[in-house]
């Protein structure tokens, strides 16, 4: 095992890894962050933690669904810092009474985004993996080793606590 | 037709997993209850924001960056990794129906043993081993999760006591310790928490998820309730800014 080789001290079984999960983790990140460069920072930060802390995995889960959520948690960390970074320099519009006409693409994904970071992460993940990465329930399941069941319930609120922060926002029909 | 039902119907068509019966039912719903409409107008639009994108090439010179980064990157710890044999089966799967009457029979046991022993924060063992961080995790569900700190700094034990969770701290040394527990599903309740640290204290409970944040010297006994759903629970615990154990505790 890969994972297990590495641990041995041999280097090169991590780069198969990164050869392995770099396109994916890259989409997630890119698909979170909307941006090229914010993307390839959360990777690599991800790789690299995921290294570093490599004694730290159990190997009877899935690497992917570790290092997955890894990415997934930098991307939305450097969302976070630039959300803050945008919020000091200009105000961000809170209410709206015609929300069709005061946002553009840009601020829907925003809002959306904004949205995503306020969930709790274990419901962030599964909206992010079934609404960005096109994943089905069984998918996810297998990916958070979590019953399909938990994932439709997850869903569930997820939905709902972003419909409600949506509507709160003033992004409503 | 409860709220919930219809919200459940409504992504379940803006999904494309809706049966026909279901949609049926939902649509004969919509006509009859036309306040409903600004819901099915809220999620449809909501669904259509949240639209899988296509497939991006990561750009060539990220391949670079990452092996640059690596090269000065820390190796992983080998000595603080602990293989393990095998994956533990869920509880369902493990025990056939024969074996449960004595499966409950020692959880009772275990039960009785704790309230002949009532709390002390002296019930916290201390260090056992020298040296650096050392975890161990165990294979059996109701197994504590240990945290061996070094002989220097502490302990953390971390047990599963019916539906309760307890976990005993004992540091040596000044230490900022960060303890997060997440239930997978249901809800946590922090029940008792008794301590003697020196250092300050935090609380912070929220969504199911407990985070305890104190500074050593000291020992503190946390123990939180499960509801019944939260079959397992996320523990992780984070010494002066190293994750020193992230597992699940069923």
């Amino acid at each position: 095992m890969l994972v297990e080789a590495c641990l041995r001290g041999e280097r090169r079984a991590f780069d198969e890894l990164v050869d392995r999960y770099e396109g994916p983790l890259f989409n997630a990140a890119f698909r979170i962050t909307g941006s090229v460069e914010d993307a390839m920072d959360a990777t690599q930060a991800a790789f690299v933690n995921a290294y570093e802390k490599l004694h730290t995995f159990d190997p009877t889960y899935r690497f992917f669904s570790w290092i997955y959520r890894i990415v997934v948690n930098q991307a939305l960390n450097v969302v976070g810092r630039r959300r803050t970074e945008t919020e000091l320099d200009s105000d961000t519009p809170t209410e709206t009474s015609n929300p069709e006409v005061a946002f553009g693409e840009a601020e829907v994904t925003g809002f959306l985004r904004q949205a995503l970071l306020e969930l709790a992460p274990k419901y962030r993940m599964v909206v992010i993996l079934k609404h960005l990465e096109g994943c089905s329930y069984r998918e996810i399941g297998e990916l958070l080793d979590i019953p399909e069941k938990t994932v439709k319930s997850r869903l569930f609120t997820a939905r709902q606590r972003m419909r409600v922060i949506l509507t709160e926002r003033g992004f409503a029909p | 037709m409860k709220p919930e039902r219809v919200e459940e119907l409504l992504w379940e068509r803006a999904d494309g997993t809706i049966t026909p019966d279901e949609l049926a039912e939902l649509e004969a719903f919509l006509t009859k209850h036309p306040e409903s409409k600004d819901l099915d107008r809220e999620i449809s639009r909501l669904a259509g924001l949240l639209t899988p994108r296509d497939e991006v090439a990561p750009p060539a010179a990220l391949r670079e960056r990452i092996d640059r980064a690596l090269a000065t990157a820390t190796p992983p710890d080998q000595e603080k990794h602990t293989p393990r044999a095998a994956r533990p089966h869920r509880w369902d799967d493990r025990w056939p129906a024969r074996l449960l009457p004595v499966a409950a029979s020692l959880v009772l046991g275990v039960a009785i043993g704790y309230l002949l022993h009532p709390e002390t924060t002296d019930q916290i063992d201390g260090p056992q081993a020298a040296g650096a961080m050392r975890t161990t995790t165990a294979t059996a569900e109701t197994a504590p999760a240990i945290v061996d700190l070094g002989a220097d700094t502490g302990r953390v034990v971390a047990s599963r006591v019916g539906t309760d969770l307890v976990i005993d701290i004992g540091l040596v040394r000044e230490v900022a310790l960060r303890l997060e527990l997440e239930a997978e599903d249901g809800e946590i309740r922090l029940t008792r928490m008794i301590h003697s640290a020196d250092g300050p204290s935090e609380t912070n409970l929220e969504d199911a998820k407990l985070t305890v944040r104190l500074r050593g010297p000291g020992t503190q006994r946390i123990r939180v309730a499960l509801s019944e759903e939260a079959s397992r629970v996320l523990f992780r615990a984070t010494a002066d800014g190293t994750m020193v154990i992230e597992r699940w505790i069923e």
